[in-house]
C-alpha cells in the first residue's frame, strides 16, 4: 500500500517536473527582465552587436542572420550580410527591409531604438554579459531562444571547462601580480569593478588596480598610476598597430612618471586584441587564456 | 513689402517645403519610388508591407518631428532676435539647451529608464532642466517686476556656462561607463533617429500652442522693438508682453529640445536669412521662419539619414555644415542686417 502510494507520488512528481520543465524551457527571461515565448525558432536574426554576431556563429546559426552592424568582422562570413547598424545607430528603415522576427541586441544598445523596433512588432532579445560566469547562461538561454540547445550546451560546457582549467592552474600561485588595463594615452582610461576585463583579470589569477578607482570606466592620472605601480600592463589598442609595441615599450622607458613603473622597467606589457577582451562573446575565453599566459609566463599553457 | 508679395513668398516657402517632405519621403536607405508613396498614401497605410511600414511608422512621424522642431526653433529664434535685439541671440541664449543638457546628461548618469507617454527620461528630464534654467535665468534677473534685457542675456550667458560646467563634470566624473558617454554626446548633438508616433503627438500641441501664441504677440514684439517707451505709449504693456514673450519662446525650444536634443543652428540662422527674404516685420517674420526652419531641418535630417549610411550623422552636424556656407554668402551681399 505504502509502496504503491509512494509509487504514485513519484509518478506525480515526475509528471509535474517535466510539466514544469516544458514550461520554463519555453519561458526564456533575457537580461533586460522580458520575457519571450518563442513558437517557432527565430530564422530571420538581426544582431545589434559585434558580440551577438560571433554568439550566433558560435551556435552555428550565423546563416539565419539577416542584418548585422558595421562593427560586426567576426568570422569572416558577416561580410556578405547586409549592415543595418553602426555605434550609436541603429537603421531603423534598413532592419524594416529585412523583415527579421528576431532582434538581438545587448543593454549597451540606444533604448528609444529598441523601443522603436518593439512597437514595430519585433521582439528584441537583449543580453548583457558583464562577466566570464555570464556567458554561460547567456548562451543556454540564447540556445534555447533559437532551438539549439545541444550546440549551446556543448559550446557552454566546453567554454566552461576551459574557464575552469584556467582558474586551476593559476590556482596554484600565491602571487598575484597588479595588472592594469589601459593605454598611455592622455587621458588613460582603466577598467575598473563590475567591468568585464576586470572580470578577466581576477580569473586569470591577477589584481586589476584599476579596482582601486571609483566606477567602471575611471579615468586616471599618472600620479595614481605611479602609486599603483603595476607589474603588468595590458592594453588591447597601439596606435600604429601591434608591431609598435617595442618602440612604443623604449619609448616609455624614456618617459618620466611611465619609467618608475615595474611593467615597464620589467618590459611587461602585453597586447591582447581588443575583439576578444572588449567582447562578451566566444573569444572572451582566448582573452582570459592569453591574460593567464602574460600574468604566468612560468604556468605551461594549454 | 507688399501684402501679396509676403502670401507669394510664404506660397513659395510651403511649396519648397512639400517637395522637400516628398522628398524625404522617397529618399531613405530602402529604395521607396513616389509612386510607391502615393499609393500607400492614398490607401492610408493599408495592409502590411514593408514599404508602408517603413513609410508610416519609420519616416513619416520623423518628418513629421523635424519640420516641427524646425518650426519651432526658428520661431522661438525669432522672438529672442527680437526681445534682445541682438543678432547673436538665438532659442538657447537663455540656457533652454544648456538645462536640457544637464537634464540629460543626469538622467543619463543616474541611468534612469522610465518613459512617459512615449517620451524618455532623458527627453522629460531635458524638459525640466530647460525650464528650471530658464526660470532660475528669468527671477535672477528680475528688477522689481521689470525685466531689464541686458540683465538678463548676461544671466543667462552665465547660468549656462555654469550649467554646462556641471554637465561636462558628470560626463567625466567616474560614474558613467563608455556607453553613457556616448549616449551624452549623441543627445547633446541633436538626433531625430529612432524617433516615433509618440514623440509627435507629445511635441505637436506644445509647439502649435506655442508657435500661435508667439505669433499672436509679434505685433507686441514690433513695438517692443521700436523702443519700450514708444511701445507703452503706444498702450503696450511693456513688461507682461516682455514676460511672455520671453517665456513662451524659452517653452517652444524646450518643446523641441525634450524630443530632438540640442540642434544648433536653426533658430539663429533661419530668422536672419527669413528677414532677407521678408523683411523685419515680426508678423511676416515669423510665419516665413517657421516655414523656413521646417524645410532647413526637413532637409538636414534627409542628408543625416543617407550620408553615412548605415549608421547616423547627429542632425546638428548638418544644420551647421549646411547653413553656414550659405549665410556667410548671403552676409557677403549685405551691408547690414536690421532686426
Amino acid at each position: 500500500m505504502s509502496a504503491m502510494r509512494n509509487a504514485f507520488l513519484c509518478c506525480v512528481i515526475v509528471l509535474w517536473g517535466t510539466m514544469a520543465t516544458a514550461v520554463s524551457a519555453r519561458e526564456i527571461v533575457d537580461d533586460l527582465g522580458e520575457k519571450f515565448q518563442f513558437a517557432s525558432a527565430p530564422q530571420r536574426i538581426v544582431s545589434l552587436a559585434p558580440s551577438n554576431t560571433e554568439l550566433l556563429f558560435a551556435l552555428g546559426v550565423g546563416d539565419r542572420i539577416v542584418g548585422v552592424t558595421e562593427y560586426c568582422n567576426y568570422p569572416p562570413e558577416v561580410a556578405s550580410i547586409e549592415k543595418v547598424a553602426g555605434f550609436n545607430t541603429v537603421n531603423l528603415e534598413k532592419i524594416a527591409a529585412a523583415s527579421p522576427d528576431l532582434i538581438f541586441a545587448i543593454r549597451g544598445n540606444d533604448m528609444e531604438s529598441l523601443r522603436s523596433l518593439r512597437q514595430l512588432g519585433v521582439p528584441v532579445f537583449s543580453l548583457d554579459i558583464q562577466t566570464l560566469e555570464q556567458v554561460d547562461s547567456a548562451l543556454r538561454r540564447l540556445g534555447s531562444v533559437m532551438q539549439v540547445e545541444s550546440r549551446a550546451k556543448e559550446l557552454a560546457d566546453s567554454l566552461s571547462a576551459r574557464i575552469r582549467g584556467v582558474e586551476q592552474r593559476v590556482g596554484k600561485i600565491s602571487t598575484k601580480p597588479k595588472v592594469m588595463w589601459g593605454f598611455w594615452g592622455d587621458p588613460v582610461y582603466t577598467a575598473g569593478k563590475g567591468t568585464m576585463i576586470d572580470d578577466v583579470i581576477a580569473v586569470a589569477g591577477g589584481h586589476n588596480v584599476g579596482r582601486l578607482a571609483e566606477g567602471a570606466w575611471p579615468q586616471v592620472g599618472l600620479e595614481t598610476i605611479v602609486m599603483w605601480a603595476p607589474d603588468v600592463i595590458i592594453t588591447t589598442h597601439i596606435p600604429g598597430g601591434v608591431e609598435k609595441l617595442p618602440a612604443e615599450m623604449e619609448r616609455l622607458r624614456q618617459t618620466d612618471g611611465w619609467k618608475q613603473l615595474p611593467a615597464v622597467q620589467k618590459g611587461r606589457i602585453y597586447y591582447i586584441e581588443g575583439d576578444w577582451l572588449l567582447r562578451p562573446g566566444p573569444r572572451l575565453v582566448d582573452a582570459l587564456e592569453g591574460m593567464a599566459r602574460h600574468l604566468h609566463p612560468q604556468l605551461s599553457s594549454p | 513689402m507688399a501684402v501679396q508679395r509676403l502670401y507669394i513668398s510664404l506660397a513659395i516657402l510651403a511649396a519648397i517645403l512639400v517637395l522637400s517632405a516628398i522628398l524625404s519621403l522617397c529618399v531613405g536607405p530602402v529604395d521607396i519610388s513616389l509612386a510607391d508613396v502615393v499609393t500607400a498614401l492614398w490607401q492610408s497605410g493599408q495592409g502590411d508591407n514593408i514599404k508602408a511600414v517603413i513609410l508610416f511608422d519609420i519616416r513619416m512621424p520623423r518628418l513629421i518631428l523635424a519640420a516641427l522642431v524646425g518650426a519651432a526653433l526658428a520661431q522661438s529664434g525669432v522672438v529672442m532676435q527680437g526681445f534682445f535685439q541682438n543678432p547673436m541671440a538665438d532659442p538657447y541664449i537663455v540656457g533652454v539647451s544648456s538645462g536640457a543638457g544637464l537634464g540629460a546628461t543626469l538622467a543619463i548618469w543616474l541611468g534612469l529608464d522610465f518613459w512617459f507617454y512615449g517620451l524618455s527620461g532623458v527627453g522629460v528630464l531635458a524638459f525640466i532642466g530647460a525650464l528650471m534654467v530658464t526660470a532660475t535665468v528669468y527671477f535672477v534677473s528680475q528688477r522689481g517686476g521689470r525685466l531689464p534685457v541686458m540683465l538678463v542675456l548676461l544671466t543667462g550667458v552665465a547660468i549656462g556656462a555654469l550649467t554646462s560646467a556641471l554637465t561636462s563634470f558628470l560626463m567625466v566624473s567616474t560614474r558613467g561607463d563608455m556607453f553613457d558617454t556616448q549616449r551624452i554626446l549623441f543627445w547633446l548633438m541633436g538626433s531625430l533617429a529612432s524617433r516615433r508616433w509618440e514623440h509627435v503627438h507629445i511635441a505637436w500641441p506644445q509647439i502649435v500652442v506655442g508657435a500661435l501664441f508667439l505669433q499672436w504677440m509679434a505685433r507686441d514684439l514690433n513695438l517692443i522693438i521700436q523702443g519700450e517707451e514708444n511701445a507703452l505709449y503706444l498702450g503696450v504693456d511693456v513688461e507682461r508682453s516682455k514676460r511672455l514673450l520671453l517665456v513662451g519662446a524659452s517653452l517652444l525650444a524646450a518643446a523641441a529640445v525634450s524630443v530632438s536634443g540640442i540642434i544648433g543652428f536653426v533658430g539663429l540662422v533661419v530668422p536672419h536669412v527669413m528677414r532677407l527674404v521678408v523683411g523685419p516685420d515680426n508678423r511676416r517674420l515669423m510665419p516665413a521662419s517657421m516655414l523656413g526652419g521646417a524645410i532647413l531641418l526637413v532637409n538636414a535630417d534627409l542628408l543625416a539619414r543617407v550620408v553615412v549610411e548605415p549608421a547616423e550623422l547627429p542632425i546638428g552636424i548638418i544644420t551647421s555644415l549646411l547653413g553656414c556656407p550659405f549665410f556667410l554668402y548671403l552676409l557677403s551681399r549685405r551691408r547690414d542686417i536690421g532686426i
